[in-house]
């Protein structure tokens, strides 16, 4: 859609994150599969092999697993900001999903939509906003057009 | 022979039969059909005509809902702040008196024996007040560091706006601390995280010491003065007779408004600039619409000055205590 039609956000951090501290922003990610369809082959394969190594990088996450008898197995993660994100991973590789993992936890939480502006400031100007009377010299009389 | 009369006697209980039967052999008979459902789009419009007349169901705590083990949270809780709570501090921080208020209540309405059920928690005053006295006068300290010359009634205003509902709740919520607060109701009043989260850094403060829960005040609370005016905290209804009484004290001589610019003084949107000159001298000048109110902007902007609490004042020290050990000539202000 266009840029009007859809939502958008402006460059923000939740809480001031990174500028007192580094905190994780994902605190919860549950894998939810079934024991024995082959659409959660690859979510098994990655609570055989790499699902530990995950949480022991991830101290602050709480990872939960929960095999279900589900068709569809799903990866939810909650954010500190309180947004959760659920996402299907029929048919992936333990590769992919391991890589997805990674993502959703470098993420914040904020919505993936159009950022407006690339940066932001809390002081946009040092010395002192530009306004028409800066750099004027001063006068008494009215300032006219200015003559030639 | 046998699947041909199957598969008639199955045409023929489709049709002659209600559709919630279907007989797929002799002794084989089936409940549900994947075929379109006749009765799914009834009962849609039913629930969606209960839901209009009740309104949303309330929200529900998350440890009601599946998928959250307390000690694995609370665990987690700590490892995602970088710092090391001792566990039983920690949960009793959690614990709020209305919370075992409500419990002895229930378990006294269910008629259970009080002696085999009794709960063994202890709730959250001592540390909630230990972690209030403890937060205010970091804060205090802080600002009287980094602003030597603000009045004591600046700095009180500055640390009520930290540690007051507003801030303290946004902090405490984004840290997921209302997901670990046992309390009575939900969702839990705002004082009641204000309390939850000063008992928290009340654990912190006797799990690791007051340098490190100094640390975790600077990093979350300080952190919202970022960006803010601090008229915008300390409301100052007179900021001239503020003014004089601060040069006084100074021994400076009295301001004196004089107007230095204004453009279109007939139109709807004037602008006047009125500069404070104590001895001659320019203190501040600020604009406004009207005459009166540049002379008050003037007055405030004279004050941030004197306060040294502008908008390009040199930014606080939010390095960690590693990297201020590495680079001592580069700190400037330290916390208190």
């Amino acid at each position: 859609m266009t840029a009007r039609g859809s939502p958008s956000r402006f460059l923000q951090s939740v809480l001031h994150n990174g500028e007192g501290r580094y905190v994780c922003q994902l605190k919860r990610i549950s894998l939810i599969f079934s024991k024995k369809g082959q659409g959660s082959l690859g979510v098994r394969d990655f609570v055989e092999e790499g699902v530990v190594d995950f949480a022991k990088k991830n101290p602050g996450t709480v990872v939960y697993i929960s095999p279900q008898s589900s068709r569809i197995p799903k990866i939810v993660a909650e954010y500190l900001n309180g947004n959760v994100k659920e996402e299907t991973v029929t048919n992936k590789t333990s590769q992919q999903i391991a890589e997805f993992i990674t993502k959703l936890s470098n993420q914040s939480g904020l919505d993936i939509i159009r950022i407006r502006k690339p940066f932001h400031t809390d002081s946009p100007s040092i010395q002192g906003q530009w306004h028409l009377f800066t750099n004027r010299p001063p006068s008494i009389d009215p300032v006219g057009p200015r003559s030639k | 022979m046998r699947a041909v009369m199957a598969a008639c006697w199955a045409l023929v209980s489709r049709s002659v039969l209600t559709l919630h039967y279907h007989h797929v052999c002799r002794g084989v008979l089936l409940t549900q059909i994947r075929e379109k459902k006749r009765w799914m789009k009834a009962y849609t419009l039913i629930m969606e005509r209960k839901r209009k007349m009740e309104g949303t169901p309330p929200p529900t705590p998350r440890s009601q809902q599946p998928n959250f083990d307390y000690h694995a949270e609370v665990e987690a809780f700590g490892a995602r702040l970088q710092e090391s709570f001792s566990v039983e501090l920690l949960k009793t921080a959690f614990v709020n008196p209305c919370y075992l208020r409500s419990e002895d209540e229930r378990r006294r309405v269910l008629g259970v024996d009080a002696e085999t059920t009794a709960l063994n928690l202890k709730d959250n005053g001592e540390l909630r007040a230990h972690g209030q006295q403890f937060t205010q006068g970091f804060l205090g300290n802080w600002c009287r560091a980094n602003y030597p010359s603000l009045p004591e009634a600046g700095v009180a205003a500055i640390v009520g706006h930290l540690t007051g509902s507003e801030v303290m709740c946004h902090v405490a919520q984004n840290l997921a601390v209302e997901e670990l607060t046992m309390s009575a109701e939900f969702p839990v009043p705002g004082v009641i995280l204000q309390g939850t989260f000063f008992a928290v850094i009340g654990a912190l403060e006797q799990s690791s010491g007051p340098v490190r829960a100094g640390l975790f005040i600077r990093d979350f609370l300080v952190t919202h003065l970022i960006g803010k005016d601090l008229f915008d905290m300390w409301q100052v209804v007179d900021p001239m007779g503020l003014l004089v009484q601060e040069l006084t004290r100074k021994g400076m001589a009295l301001p004196e408004p004089r107007l230095i610019r204004s453009a279109g003084a007939s139109t709807v949107l004037p602008l006047y600039f009125v500069g404070l000159y104590s001895d001659h001298k320019l203190l501040a000048q600020g604009p406004g619409e009207t005459v009166l109110a540049a002379e008050e902007e003037a007055a405030r902007v004279a004050l941030r000055n004197l306060y040294g609490y502008t908008e390009n004042h040199r930014p606080w020290d939010f390095t960690t205590p590693s990297e201020q050990l590495q680079n001592p000539s580069t700190q400037v202000l330290t916390s208190g």
